[in-house]
Formats: structure tokens, sequence, C-alpha cells
């Protein structure tokens, strides 16, 4: 159920009738909750039809057309509102997750389109029968506002919204919370039912008066509680009640509201509080002047304002001016001595007020009587006979019992019983005591003292009814003795607070809403740089921002109208606001959290000041944008080989994010200093920067700067650098000039450090303008010194090694293949990868047995330089056994038992051999002899005339990893127009990655066949490479034969 | 407040139609109102009928009835029928509901229909 959520945000709640007219009301009040949360316009309309549709939903079938009761609860909260409507009628039992479907025939009546659009408005809707009966659908809406009108836990509204009304519903009920929405809410409800109550146009505006009044009375108890209103409007007349409310706000609603229309009937529910309910009602024309003390004004005995109707006016009035009055001096001493007043002479003919907890003595504090004398003597009696704590006298007794009594005929035995000694008793006797009421000073369930009023001589006795108004009276006094003692404590705990906030560490500043500084603490001066309070205080508003340069976390300067507290007063959400601060004739720069909260009137609700609270997070700040950058400047690195490039964009980072200016220098091979990057923010200083590098470049030899970095492999700060430094640095007055020109500030150069050596320097600089190099920004940038150096170091070794690899791996290669007479062939090889280690392919031609050839293709298994003094093995054995003319299965053989014996082991390689029968052993037309031997290698492939390809030769076990291994020799035809293809698994890994097939490779060979034999095979790579996205994992080797065309066939 | 203050209905005879000018809310306790001008409305020989929405602030699903039922006693009578746009929230219900594809809408009451 929505109830169970949390009641942060914003919440109203409507209870009412299902009749039309209160349908339409729920609208009006939702666009008053609107204005008060800052909700959208199209985000309000469709909650408002949403809402609209289930209320119909409730009238139309949950009570069948009936009036029913309905209960209406919106909450606004974060980016969300939750609305909630709820009935009390037949269950409608709808499935909420079904699909949304719309009528398709429109010519019918159209129906069911309420529940659907329900659906479609809401991002969900959920129909629930709730306990007691009846439907609730819960709707959520994703708003596009924040709430605006935030309430704590503590504004949980009481909540009528569970219970089902007893009889027909008549009024309409609202709740509030926080109780400052009902400045948007309550003035439209009014709107609408003085309406309803027939009102002409110049009542209306009465009622727009009173509605002012009671918005503008400032009841703080509907900061803590939420406020609450039911409205009525029957016969021509409006009743509003409103509250919950303490005490003291009734009192000061009453007076707000009579100050407007003064003989307006007003009451107050429940008869005994707090929380109450003042009652106001007004007809539809104005009643006529009369003294509330003489009557109670005509038709006013609503059944919800009967108990009250039965008090006379004037005891009414007695109690609002008590609470008047209370709410007017925080001196107890004269506020209980104008509320004994106040009794005399309807109440009482003489009034006591006596102070005690039961514990300690009772002490006299008011008396008050028509006859001046008669209370002096009161008042000197009790002085001269302080009251016992534990005696017989009433007052002792309602102290300690917390209990009124109604002593309504006192017989002078009676008297007698009480009196502390013979002088109080004649006292009383004498004046003639007749009958007295003392009731409890109670507030909070703490006794304070007691009221008493006494009836002498010919006055009427006190009755019940009396008593009850005493006991209320009582209890206003009792508050007032209580918010004394409250102020007095609150004006400790200030002067208790000044000292805390002197003494925080966080700065804090009190600011009025024309910007002007009423306070700031030690920590608050400091930070801004002040002498005393007095330079702030007399400083114009605006004055001290203007010492800074303010940024917001993203780099953009901020206004004044920006800032927390500025948005405070304009009554918007201040949420913390994280700025970079630099003082502008420092430079000095700062990161911090700006708080502000709002101190508001208690009575005019509006924001007076607003507390500032800066927190310095410069560390913290400093340490998390060190972390960034050095995340960021890890990833340049590891981005690419080539640390030209890299180092130009982490000079290019380094400028934008610590400096203004960077440059890297590296040690070049003769010992020389390479400006290797350099980047300024700003394009024309960096222009300077490189005719500076070109015209003064440093030697290694100087003194101090770059060259004394890399030679002690320690990093330097310069901070606050000077003319004469530069001058001293300069090699010329030119130099001089440039180097004045540049506006270095400060400058760090630390080593781009390498594990074993220093092969450079970083050099980061900030200009006059920019911001300042501190400490924290010397660690970061040997952090990126000894980062970028282990990279730089890294890919020049990396890029050494590949250099290395590729003379091993062309070494292997045969430099050119021997001329073949009456063939073609042709060979390629491809690397994997520009920088990559060198990889096992191999290919080899060579004579074999005088006149025959020998074509070899193979594949090593793993790459790098193991991989390939394999390689060399395996062809240079393979060439010696060729030369011994060893047939090729015994040639593989012979390579096999020799990986098998060399270390370390698993030393493997899979081999092709191809013998060639001489050309001459061929009569013209028909087909050449070849010879397959294969050792775990790819079968060769035999590309026909109509571009079909065949796998020819038996498979064999590769060489070098298992005993026995299996291998056979195949004699094979090749035709005139065949073409011989020998080739790695880098082509047919690549080519079937490509298009998932085994026959890949033959497919792509289909379609070549034309070419000329190298075109071929080139086509054939630029196939198998663009089929692997570009990056094939594999070298590729292919080589190709074929017959050369016969010079006599033409 | 009464449902003849929030919604008002003006009949004006246009360009060989007759328009209905719809002003304020049209919701269940206002609908009825536009079924009562409609029947009460003189035809005449007026070949189609315009329901004038730009004056309606909100509608709900009744209101949408209301809308169909116009178009439906309109069509019976072998006249045209057409509307204009209403609120920003009309035209959301309108279209959420897919109703809005049953309706000819044009930008005047007084613009030419299909």
């Amino acid at each position: 159920m929505a109830m169970s959520t949390k009641p942060q945000g914003a919440r109203v709640r409507l209870r009412l009738s299902s009749r039309l007219e209160d349908v339409i009301v729920v609208r009006q009040l939702l666009g008053g909750f609107a204005d008060a949360t800052g909700l959208s316009a199209a985000d309000l309309s469709d909650i408002g039809t949403a809402v609209t549709e289930a209320c119909n939903n409730a009238a139309a079938h949950a009570y069948g057309g009936d009036d029913g009761p309905l209960a209406v609860d919106v909450l606004a909260r974060d980016a969300e509102v939750v609305a909630t409507v709820r009935d009390w009628g037949v269950g409608m039992a709808l499935d909420g997750g079904s699909p949304v479907e719309f009528p398709s025939d429109v010519d019918g009546e159209l129906t069911g389109i309420g529940v659907p659009s329900i659906k479609a408005l809401a991002s969900a809707a959920r129909w629930t029968e709730p306990p007691g009966g009846g439907t609730e659908v819960e709707m959520t809406f994703p708003t596009a506002a924040v709430v605006r009108a935030t309430s704590g836990p503590e504004a949980e509204l009481a909540g009528f919204f569970d219970d089902e009304p007893s009889g027909p519903v008549h009024a309409i009920e609202v709740e509030m919370a926080p109780g400052s929405i009902a400045r948007c809410v309550l003035p439209r409800l009014l709107r609408v039912m003085a309406a309803r109550a027939q009102f002409s146009v110049d009542r209306h505006a009465d009622v727009q008066r009173v509605t002012s009044a009671v918005l503008g009375a400032g009841i703080s108890s509907w900061i803590t509680r939420g406020a609450s209103a039911r409205v009525t409007a029957v016969d021509g007349s409006l009743e509003v009640a409103i509250g919950p409310m303490s005490e003291e706000d009734v009192s000061r609603l009453a007076i707000a509201v009579g100050s407007v229309e003064p003989d307006l009937a007003v009451a107050m529910e429940p008869l005994v509080g707090p929380p109450r309910r003042l009652v106001v009602r007004m007809e539809r024309s104005p009643v006529g002047a009369r003294s509330p003390r003489d009557s109670t004004p005509a038709g006013f005995d609503m059944p919800t304002i009967e108990h009250a109707a039965k008090r006379p006016g004037w005891a009414i009035a007695l109690l609002v001016e008590t609470g008047a009055m209370l709410s007017r001096s925080l001196d107890p001493a004269i506020t209980m001595s104008q509320v004994a007043q106040l009794t005399i002479p309807t109440l009482a003919d003489l009034c006591v007020i006596d102070l005690g907890n039961g514990e300690g003595p009772i002490s006299d504090l008011a008396a008050a009587s028509a006859d001046p004398e008669l209370a002096r003597g009161l008042e000197e009696l009790r002085s001269r006979f302080p009251l016992d704590p534990r005696g017989p006298h009433p007052v002792a007794r309602v102290i300690r019992t917390g209990e009124p009594q109604l002593l309504s005929e006192m017989s002078p035995e009676s008297l007698q019983s009480f009196a502390h000694g013979y002088a109080h008793a004649r006292f009383m006797i004498a004046n003639r005591y007749r009958s007295a009421i003392v009731a409890p000073l109670t507030a909070r369930g703490r006794t304070l003292g007691a009221l008493s009023t006494i009836r002498l001589a010919d006055s009427e006795p006190y009755d019940r009814e009396d008593l009850e108004l005493v006991c209320e009276l009582a209890r206003g006094a009792a508050l007032a003795i209580e918010n004394a003692q409250l102020f007095s404590d609150l004006q400790t705990a200030e002067q208790r607070l000044q000292a805390i906030l002197e003494n925080l560490a966080e700065a804090i500043t009190v600011v009025d809403d024309t910007g002007r500084t009423v306070f700031a603490n030690e920590a608050a001066l400091r930070f801004l740089g002040l002498e005393s309070a007095e330079e702030l205080t007399r400083s114009k508003p605006g004055e001290i921002m203007s010492r800074f340069i303010v940024r917001s976390e993203s780099g953009e300067e901020l206004e004044l109208e920006s800032m927390p507290a500025r948005r405070l007063f304009r009554g918007e959400a201040a949420p913390p606001l994280l700025v970079r601060n630099v003082v502008r004739a420092t430079g000095e720069e700062r990161w911090i959290v700006v708080r502000a909260s709002p101190i508001v009137d208690p009575e005019s609700g509006r924001v007076m000041y607003a507390a500032n609270v800066f927190e310095d997070v410069t560390e913290v700040k400093r340490a998390q944008l060190a972390e960034a950058f050095m995340a960021q400047a890890s990833r340049v690195l590891a981005s690419s080989m080539d640390y030209a490039e890299t180092l130009q964009r982490i000079a290019q980072l380094a400028a934008g994010e610590l400096a203004d200016w960077c440059a890297v220098d590296v040690l070049g091979a003769r010992g020389q200093l390479e400006r290797v990057a350099v980047h300024h923010r700003d394009p024309d200083r960096l222009a300077l920067a490189e005719q500076i590098d070109r015209r003064y470049r440093p030697n290694l030899a100087d003194p101090t700067g770059v060259p004394e970095v890399i030679r002690t492999g320690q990093a330097r700060i310069f901070n606050d650098i000077g003319e004469e430094e530069l001058a001293r640095y300069a090699r010329d007055a030119d130099h001089l000039r440039l180097l004045t020109q540049m506006g270095a500030r400060d400058v760090i150069i630390v080593p781009l450090a390498a594990p074993s050596r220093t092969i450079g320097a970083i050099t980061l600089v900030s200009s006059r303008e920019g911001r300042r190099l501190n400490r924290a920004d010397l660690g970061v940038a040997v952090r990126l010194g000894r980062r970028a150096g282990t990279a730089v170091e890294s890919a020049r070794l990396y890029t050494e090694r590949s250099r290395i690899a590729g003379v091993l791996q062309r070494a292997l290669l045969p430099d050119s293949l021997p001329e073949m007479p009456g063939f073609e062939v042709a060979a390629l090889y491809r690397p994997a990868g520009e920088l990559n280690d060198v990889g096992g392919d191999f290919y080899d031609v060579f004579p074999y047995r005088r006149d025959r050839w020998m074509l070899v293709i193979g594949d090593v298994c793993g790459k790098g330089a193991q991989a390939a003094s394999v390689t060399a093995l395996a062809r240079h054995t393979l060439r010696a056994a060729a030369r011994l003319e060893t047939p090729p299965v015994a040639m593989l053989e012979l390579l096999h038992h020799t990986l098998r014996s060399q270390e370390p082991e698993g030393q493997m390689c899979t081999v092709c051999l191809v013998v060639v029968d001489p050309p001459g052993a061929r009569p013209p037309g028909t087909h050449m002899g070849l010879r397959i031997a294969l050792a775990g290698h790819p079968r060769p492939l035999i590309v026909g005339p109509g571009g079909t390809a065949r796998a020819v030769g038996e498979p064999g076990t590769i060489l070098g990893m298992v005993d026995p291994i299996v291998l056979n020799e195949v004699a094979v035809e090749l035709g005139e127009d065949d073409t011989l293809l020998l080739h790695t698994d880098g082509v047919t890994d690549a080519a079937r990655s490509h298009t998932q097939s085994a026959l890949a490779l033959e497919n792509l060979i289909a379609q070549v066949r034309e070419l000329a034999l190298p075109d071929m095979l080139r086509a054939v790579e630029t196939a198998a490479v663009t089929s692997a996205a570009g990056h094939p994992q594999d070298d590729i080797a292919l080589v190709g034969l074929r017959l050369a065309p016969d010079p006599g066939a033409d | 407040m009464s449902s003849d203050e929030r919604l008002r209905v003006d009949a004006r005879p246009g360009r060989e139609r007759l328009i209905l000018e719809l002003q304020g809310e049209l919701d269940m306790a206002s609908s009825e109102l536009l079924d009562r001008a409609l029947a009460g409305a003189d035809l005449g020989d007026s070949q189609a009928v315009v329901l004038d929405l730009h004056g309606v602030t909100f509608a709900d699903s009744t209101g949408l009835k209301a809308i169909f039922r116009a178009r439906k006693a309109v069509r019976d009578s072998g006249r045209r029928f057409a509307v204009t746009q209403g609120s920003r929230q009309l035209q959301r219900l309108l279209s959420l509901t897919r109703l809005d594809e049953h309706l000819q809408t044009i930008q005047t009451p007084d613009d030419a229909l299909d």
C-alpha cells in the first residue's frame, strides 16, 4: 500500500465523496500540489487525467453511480509521483497486469477506456483490495522535476486514508505534508467550496482574505505535523476546520482570522487538546456586528462544533485571549499576572497562580482580584506562610496529584482544615471564600504548579463546566511557563552554539537575504582571508566573493546567484555545491563543499538567513583528481606502442589537467636531449615554447633544469619563479625575453624514469594567470614520470625486439627462389601483425637429386626466438638431408628425431615436402609427376583449370611430438593448366574464420586462378587478411608452382 | 460549482457546417452538455458538424465517450464529422487511447474536410 512508503517528499491526501463535483475538486487541488512541489504542467496533466479516471471508475463501478467515500493520496518524492485512489465500494477485481487494449469499434458505446488510459499514463498501475474492502489503485508516474517541498519522516500524516467514514461524506478533507503545501492547496479548496456554497463575488473576496489570514498566521505546528483541513459547504455557509495545531497556534490563528472578520464564528475542536483544530464558519452573507461575549453566533450548531457551542462566547474569547497573551510575552511573571487578571471578574473574584513541582517549596507567582488590596493581601500571606508541599492545602494536593479540584462550597470549617495557621484561616474566612477551583499547571506531562480561582461571598458557586474551563486556562498558562523556560534554555543554547561555531574547524557564515554577512566564525575569517569579523560585516554583498574565482567542478565560473544560500532565498532547493575556489590575489586553489541551510522566521515562514558551511575537501579532491588523472594517463600509455605519439598525448593530458604547459624531453642514443612532446593550452604560447626549445635546447651538462633532473633522477619544483631566477637560467638577453614572455610561475620537472635508468624528463609549467603547482602536484607528476618512463622503455624494447625478430625471420627464409627451368614458382610470406614476434612459418625451394626439385613449406609451433631457432634447425636439417638424397619420408623422420633430441622438449613442427620431377621427363601435353609427403601439415591444393581445387597428399603425423609417426609419400600429377599451392594454416584459419567453411580456401582460389602466379598468391593473402578483419592471428606462407607455358605448344 | 459553468457549448453555423464550440472541462460531470447541445442543434442542410475543441482544457474518458457519441450521431445522420485540436492533455489522451485514429482533426473549424 502507498501508506507504508516513506513519507519523504511532499504529500497530499484527500477524502471526499465520489460525487462528480467532488472529483473535479481533486484535479483542482492537484494543481495546487503541483504549484507547491514544482511539478511540471505535463506531469500534472497526466497525473490529473489518471486520477480522474480512477475516481470515475470508483464512482461508476464501485458505487454504481451512488455516493460513496473516496480517498486520494498523492506522494511526490525524488523523481516520481505515486498517486493512490481508494474506495470502499464493490471490489472491481481488476487485473493490473493485462496488456493495454483500446477499443477498435468506436461507433458503439465506448467502454473500458478508463483503465487502459491509466495504464498508459502511469509507468506502473496496480489494483488491490485493501483491508476493509473496496479497491485501491496505485499509480506511479516518473516526473521531470525534483520535489520542491520536502518533509521529513516526522511529517507522516495521521491518516484518515485507511478508515472508512462512518456516514455519508459531506465534507472534503485534505491533509498535507509538509504543512507549507497548504499555501497552494487551501486557497483553491476554499475557492471551490465557497462557489459550491453559492457565495457572492464580494463574499468570495472575504473568503480569500480569511484564507490569507490563516496562511499568514504562521502556524508553526504545521511544520512538524503537516496541515489538515476539513471543508464543508452546506446551506449557504462554509465551514473550515484547520489543524492540527498547538494551543498557542489556535489562539494565534483565532486572532488572525478575527482581525479580518471580527464577528466570524470560531470554535476549537476537540475541546481538550492539543492537537487541535480551529473551526471557522462563514455565512453566505456577513453576520452583523455582534459581540462574541454576548452570545454565540446563530447557526453555530453544526455537529462538529456542537460541543464548543455550549460554552458561552465569553469563555471562548477568554481562552483565545489567553493563548494570544502567551505568545506575546516570554516573561513568565508578567504573563502569569496577566492570565490571572483575565479571569477577573467573569470567572473569579480572586485568582492565584502558585508554582511548584511537588518536591521543592511552592512559590507564589501571581495573584489578581478586582480588589487590589485583596490580591496584595494574599501575596503577602503566601510570602509569610509558604505552602507546605506535603500539606493539606488544595494547591499542594493538586500539585502532588496533578488532578484538579472543585471546591464548590467551602465552609469556614473546611477552610480552617487546610489553612496554614491562624492568619491564613482568618484571611480566607474574613474575605468570605466561598467556592474555588484549583487546576494543575501541566505541560508535557509535567506539573509546574497550580492555578486557583476563588469566588467570594455572594458569587455563584463553581460547577463542573467551570472546572473544565479553568483546567483549560491552566493548560494554556502552563504552556506559557514552559515556553518561558524553553526560551531561557534557548538563550543559553544560543550562547553555547555561538561558542561551538567559533571553535568549529569548518568555516561558517550567516548571510541575510540582501547577501550581507552577519556572522562568520574564526575558521570562516581565515578561509576568506580576512583580518576581523568587522571587515566582513562592513563589506558589501558580493564583495567578498569577488576576491575569488569560483568555478564549478566542470570548470565554469560561478555567479553569486548560483551559490546555495542565494538559491535558498529564492525558494529553490539548495543541494551541497562542490566548487573550486581560487584566491585571485595569490592563485591559491581550494576545493570547497558549500552547504547552506535556511534559518526560517517561524512567524512568516520566510527564509531570513542562510547559514553557509564551507568544508575544505581539497586534499580528498586532489587525491581523487590525481587518481583519475593517473588512470587516464595509464590508459593513454597502454593504448599504443608508438611512444612518440603516446608521449604527445600524455603532454596534452597533463597540460589540460595538471598544468598549462607540458613538455617531454628524452635522452637520445648519442646522449643528446630530444624534445619528443610539448603542449600548451594556448596555441601562441605553444609556438613560443617550440621556438625556445629550438634556439636554446638544453645541454645535458647544464647545471639546472631538465639536464639536472635527468642526471640526478631527482624531481624538482620551483614556485613563484621571479625575474632573478629566470635571469640566472637564461643564456642571453633574448632567451630571457622569450622566457619572460612564456610567463612561467611554477615549474615541476620530474624524471622520466625507466626501471633501471632515467631516460628523460617531464616538465610541467603553470603560467601567471593559471593554476598553481604544489607539492601534491609534484607527487602526481613523479608518478606520471615513473609510469611514462616504464611505458616508453618497454615500447622501445618492444620495437627493438620486433626489429630483431624481423631480421631473424628474413634470415630464415630464402632471399629469392631459384630458377626452376620449365616451371613458374612463387612464394609469399606475411608475418602476423606489424610489430609481432617472429612467427614459425618457413618455406624453401632447392634442387633435389640432380634433376629434381624439392618444395618445402612448414610451420614451427610457437613464436619468438625459440620458434626461430627451431625454424632454422628444420630448414637446415631438411636441406642437409636433401643433399644426401634421402627420400622425403626419411627426411621427415630425420627431422622428427632431431626435434625429439632437442632441449627443451616438445618443439614441434609441421612440414609438407613436394618432390617435383624434372620437366624433361615429361612428354608434351602430359601431366607432371609430383610426390608429396605430409607431416601434420595442411594438404596442398591443386587448382584445376575450371577453378576446382582439390587437396592432395595423405595426412601424416606432426613432427617432434609423439612416437611413432606415420608418414606417407603420395604420387600426384600436375596438369598443364594446374597450379600447386602450398600453404600454412594461417591462410586456412583466416579464411575459415570468415566463412565458417573448411572449403573456404578452395573457394577463394577458384576465383583467382586466372591470375599470374605471384598475383594469385597476393590475392589469396589479401583475401585471408581481409577475412581476418585485417589482423590475422597467424603468419601466412604460400608457395605456388605451375608448369611454364610450353614454348613449343603454340 | 455546477457543470453549466465548467463547460460551455455554443453552436454556430460555419462553412456548410455546424460548429459546436466547447469551452471548459469535458468530464463525467459535464459531458452530458455536449449530448444535449448536439440534440438541440439545428443541423438544417449543413453537411458536417465540427466540434471545436480549442477551448477544452481538460477531458477524461467520459469526455472522449461524449465526443464519439457525437461522432456517431453526426455520421448516422449522413453528415461528416471533424474536430479541432484540444489542449495538450486532450491530445495526449486521444493518442494514448488511439482514438485519434478515428477522428478527422482540422486546424480551424472552417478548414476543408477530406
